[in-house]
């Protein structure tokens, strides 16, 4: 009995992890119910139906897995937001623009309600006790719902889409649902947008030999992203280093910053390359979110690479209605100046999206400005004729690409300084603690660097670094050879693939130091 | 592509992992420096994390009970409460409970009970007119005044008094109660810079052959040859944060150096050499140096009370204290009346101790510390706070280093026979086990050794609490 509790039930401490086990033991029973449903020799309307219906339950089954009775909200939010659109377009239809809109408004209200109070909670009550001295508390711990950022977006961007016209409501409330909670997703995206998904509700299962493969690539490619760069990095040196900056010299201290920007990635986009994976064996198709984002020359291409669906629909639902780069505060502007308050604003918000705590908030103010610092300094080069001149020779282009690169990933790398610092922590402390860290690792890095230490850490932590080494040049390699190995991946013959995955899944446990890390984003 | 295929890939997959898992030895194989580990069958199917209390990877209760290695003192209770029951944190929850609600409850071992104590309450009864040092020496545990804070805050709160107690001229490892800005010559030092410094411990290259090192084993020096020109230094002194603790106010100073330094605070007057009386109570100071010498460590202190120093030293095992001249030793706690040493000292050895011969000449060397300091500070009780839980990785799993019980049943035995307190931060944390519990909590770092700064806290209360209570039951 204990063991089908265990299983069937909520339990905080294990939840539904990609890295683990039961979670391959739990895709694989799915996988063979699903091959039995789509087993019909003639594929009905009514088969998709009874598919769409089983991802349904299973996807809310894994919610449950993950956050327990949180799973309330994700329903409640589907078919409030299910239902609000079916309102707006009966307004649309007939004429009352007024209505529309105002079931549109009071639906963002109701969805960003739900994420205020579970995510911003602590964070307003802090604000507002700084800004007039009182002493307000929360009494009860709020535990924030996992994946509630991502699923929120996503219906947020479906009923806007509806109010838009771009997307037509979904008449199935069962298909609506599978789009919203669709597993592999749920947590930590991509943020799938209605016009990207729900037309392959109706579509049937199609899967070349050549996607399969591609398929089972993302899988293990992100297993071993997430378990090898990702995990042992954090656990074997970068979560020691952020504990107690104090205890290791500068230059340890501004290397874990550094492994951190490859920790942060690798674990993200191994979640993403998964959840893409799973997804695309079951015949939907994802949108991409990383696209080598550290091999970006500038803060915009960074945003452009980097978490992309979150970009995407930052730039569609928050720096767009803000005005773009045609209005300011609603009036037309000067298009620069409209283009970088708006980019600024919108990073504001990106910032506040990962996190209630001033750190965040400033993490997406230091993007922000680096985006705009940027595009000045690329108008000042075109300007004063230096761009023309360098662009003219390959050999000087080319240095320049290369110093981009390396510019950009150390900016991005140190506004992460704040980002890390802020993750991981009780909102309650958040704030204090976070600076602390970061004003720690400083101070370490500029005052305490102790470059007599380098052999002796090179010594200790070589495999660290090598790690670290060989991660960032894969990441590096060049876009055609990395699309060159993973179609030779996908066309290899079946038994030559299996062995391959069973090796890389032997590899991978080797680097298995501790107990299973939480993938970043999920507290997010 | 038709679901059934990938979904016999699947099921192929799955099946060549399962016989990997059949076929390969449960210990593993080895390849030069390299172990490969694969999960057995029974590993998978009931997800054991690793190894369990009945194998651990050294025999600690056989070790205990060894006569010819470590004798089990009879005056000692059973040892069986902090054995490894189990190397599982779910275990340890009801034990930090039970350490954090009555801290007293904590097994603590004397040949004569609270004759460690017994100098501190019996100088308590003038605190009110005049001061009475505590001491708490430890490794980086008590880094950034970490641990010594809370019971500092707590004596003083009880008994009164005020001050952060001794500190360094000049700041390496950033404080949470004091923020010094030592300039020299006009600049302002960071933390990596500053006057050439001499330290009691950790590498070699920074020790002196006078073993004059102060108090807190480690002296700056102004004037040095290494940094020529530094004649003129300025340290200034303010509290950290804007928390109302008594910590942040003083009304005297005192600068502990030697050789020809002259120093001058505004509006200070000299109490005795070196000893300085502030018109009234204060939280900022700057504090003027000029000359040639050697300074130990400054004193932010109060005119009555009690002061806690915290002096953290790091990578120390506590051996270096008869590496001290013991002239300077006395003096100081003869000086400022300590009437308590707290040596907080293990862990930096839990690596390196494989066996109980590691263990015995470890303990043969602290018992030649604590004796050197019975010596140079009579008037003062020891209490000695052992080794927290640490972790180490055997195959491939989090658990606690096998040795650590029998380290602190030895330290408690040597408590024993040398007449001083005996804190066990291990069975404070829980036990065995219990360091993983507290890396859940969010108390202790992924490194399975430091305390995060709530843990530090935590330990620190637990620490007040014991003390408190022992000072209320002499009262």
């Amino acid at each position: 009995m204990d063991f089908l509790r265990h299983i069937f039930t909520f339990d905080s401490d294990s939840p539904l992890l990609f890295t683990q086990l039961y979670f391959w033991v739990f895709f694989a029973i799915v996988y063979a119910v699903f091959a039995l449903i789509m087993n019909a020799q003639h594929p009905s309307h009514n088969t998709l139906h009874r598919r769409n219906l089983f991802l349904m339950l299973v996807s809310w089954f894994f919610y449950y897995k993950t956050s327990g009775e949180f799973l309330a909200i994700l329903i409640f939010l589907t078919f409030s937001n299910w239902a609000i659109a079916f309102a707006i377009r009966q307004a649309q239809t007939r004429a009352q623009t007024t209505l529309a809109k105002g079931w549109m408004i009071l639906s963002v209200i109701i969805d960003l309600g739900f994420l205020c109070y579970y995510k911003y909670a602590y964070f307003g009550v802090d604000v507002f006790n700084s800004i007039f001295g009182t002493h307000y508390s929360i009494v009860d711990q709020i535990i924030l719902p996992v994946g509630i950022s991502f699923y929120t977006f996503q219906v947020i961007s479906y009923t806007v889409d509806v109010y838009r016209r771009s997307v037509a409501p979904v008449a199935n409330f069962l298909d609506f649902g599978f789009y919203v909670a669709f597993f592999p997703g749920l947590v930590a995206g991509p943020i799938v947008r209605a016009s990207e998904f729900i037309p392959q509700l109706y579509k049937p299962f199609h899967l070349s030999r050549r996607a399969a493969g591609l398929a089972i690539f993302w899988m293990i490619n992100g297993l071993a992203k997430k378990i090898i760069l990702s995990d042992y990095l954090a656990v074997n040196f970068i979560d020691r280093v952020f504990d107690n900056p104090l205890l290791f010299s500068g230059f340890e201290n501004l290397f874990a910053i550094f492994a951190y920007s490859l920790q942060v990635y690798a674990d993200f986009s191994g979640y993403t390359d998964i959840a893409i994976g799973v997804a695309m064996l079951m015949g939907f198709y994802l949108p991409r979110n990383f696209d080598s984002p550290y091999k970006s020359a500038n803060p915009q291409e960074f945003w452009r690479r980097w978490h992309q669906s979150l970009s995407r629909w930052l730039k569609s639902y928050v720096y767009i209605p803000l005005g773009g780069n045609r209005t300011l505060f609603g009036r037309p502007a000067n298009r620069l100046l409209a283009s970088n308050v708006n980019s600024f604003a919108t990073m504001l918000i990106g910032g506040l999206w990962h996190g209630a705590s001033w750190n965040f908030i400033i993490w997406g103010g230091l993007n922000g400005i680096g985006m705009i610092v940027a595009k000045c300094w690329h108008s000042l080069k075109e300007t004063l004729g230096i761009e023309t001149f360098i662009q003219r020779h390959r050999c000087i282009r080319g240095l320049d690409h290369v110093l981009c690169v390396l510019l950009t990933f150390t900016f991005v790398t140190f506004t992460r300084l704040f980002f890390r610092s802020s993750s991981n922590l009780d909102p309650a402390t958040a704030n204090s603690q976070a600076w602390l860290t970061a004003r720690q690792m400083m101070g370490q890095i500029v005052g305490a660097w102790d470059s007599s230490i380098i052999p002796l850490f090179l010594l200790q932590y070589g495999n660290i670094v090598l790690l670290f080494f060989v991660g960032m040049a894969i990441h590096w390699l060049p876009t055609k050879f990395k699309r060159w190995y993973r179609l030779t991946f996908a066309s290899l013959p079946w038994w030559l693939m299996l062995l391959t995955v069973v090796l890389v899944i032997f590899v991978s446990y080797q680097f298995i130091t501790a107990e299973m890390q939480p993938f970043i984003y999920f507290q997010f | 592509m038709k679901p059934k295929h990938i979904l016999a890939w699947i099921v192929a997959v799955i099946a060549c992992l399962a016989v990997i898992s059949w076929l390969f030895p449960t210990q593993g194989i080895v390849l030069g420096d390299v172990q490969l580990r694969w999960p057995s069958l029974q590993q998978v199917l009931t997800q054991d994390p690793g190894p369990d209390c009945t194998s651990p990877a050294l025999d600690t209760l056989s070790i205990l009970s060894t006569p010819s290695t470590l004798s089990a003192p009879s005056a000692i209770s059973t040892p069986s409460a902090s054995l490894p029951n189990s190397y599982r944190s779910d275990r340890t929850e009801s034990a930090v409970a039970y350490g954090r609600d009555d801290s007293s409850r904590i097994v603590v071992v004397e040949a004569t009970p609270h004759t460690w104590i017994a100098p501190l309450r019996e100088a308590l009864g003038s605190a009110d007119t005049t001061t009475i040092h505590i001491v708490h020496y430890g490794d980086s545990q008590l880094e950034g005044d970490r641990m010594t804070t809370n019971l500092r805050r707590r004596l003083q709160t009880r008994y009164g008094g005020s001050g952060a107690g001794l500190i360094p001229l000049h700041q390496t490892i950033s404080s949470r109660t004091i923020h010094q800005m030592l300039t020299m010559n006009g600049k302002i030092q960071s933390t990596g810079e500053g006057p050439k410094r001499y330290l009691a411990y950790g590498p070699k290259k920074n020790r002196r052959e006078n073993a004059i090192y102060g108090v807190m084993g480690q002296v700056a020096m102004m004037n040095d040859s290494l940094c020529a020109g530094s004649e003129e230094m300025s340290l200034r002194i303010e509290p950290m944060t804007n928390e109302k603790y008594p910590a942040r106010y003083f009304n005297r100073i005192r600068v502990l150096c030697d050789g020809d330094i002259h120093v001058s605070i505004d509006h200070a007057q000299v109490l005795s050499s070196g000893y300085y009386a502030l018109p009234d109570s204060t939280t900022r100071c700057t504090i003027q140096l000029q000359g040639r010498g050697e300074v130990y460590g400054i004193g932010i202190e109060s005119d009555h009370g009690i002061m806690v120093d915290n002096i953290p030293m790091r990578g120390c095992a506590g051996t270096i204290f008869t590496g001290i001249r013991s002239a300077q030793l006395t003096d100081y706690f003869s000086a400022t009346s300590t009437r308590l040493i707290i040596l907080q000292y293990g862990g930096n050895v839990i690596p390196y101790s494989s066996d109980t011969a590691s263990v015995y000449a470890y303990i043969k060397r602290i018992r030649a510390q604590v004796r050197y300091l019975q010596h140079c500070a009579p008037q003062a009780g020891i209490l000695f706070i052992g080794p927290s839980d640490m972790l180490t990785t055997i195959d491939g799993h989090k658990t606690s280093y096998p040795i650590l019980p029998v380290m602190d049943h030895a330290l408690k035995k040597m408590a024993q026979e040398e007449n001083i307190g005996y804190w066990s931060l291990l069975d404070a944390m829980g036990g065995i086990g219990g360091m993983l519990s507290w890396q859940q909590r969010g108390w202790a770092g992924s490194d399975g050794v430091h305390f995060t700064r709530k843990g530090a806290d935590q330990a620190g209360e637990m620490l007040a609490q014991y003390i408190l209570e022992q000072l209320a039951a002499e009262e």
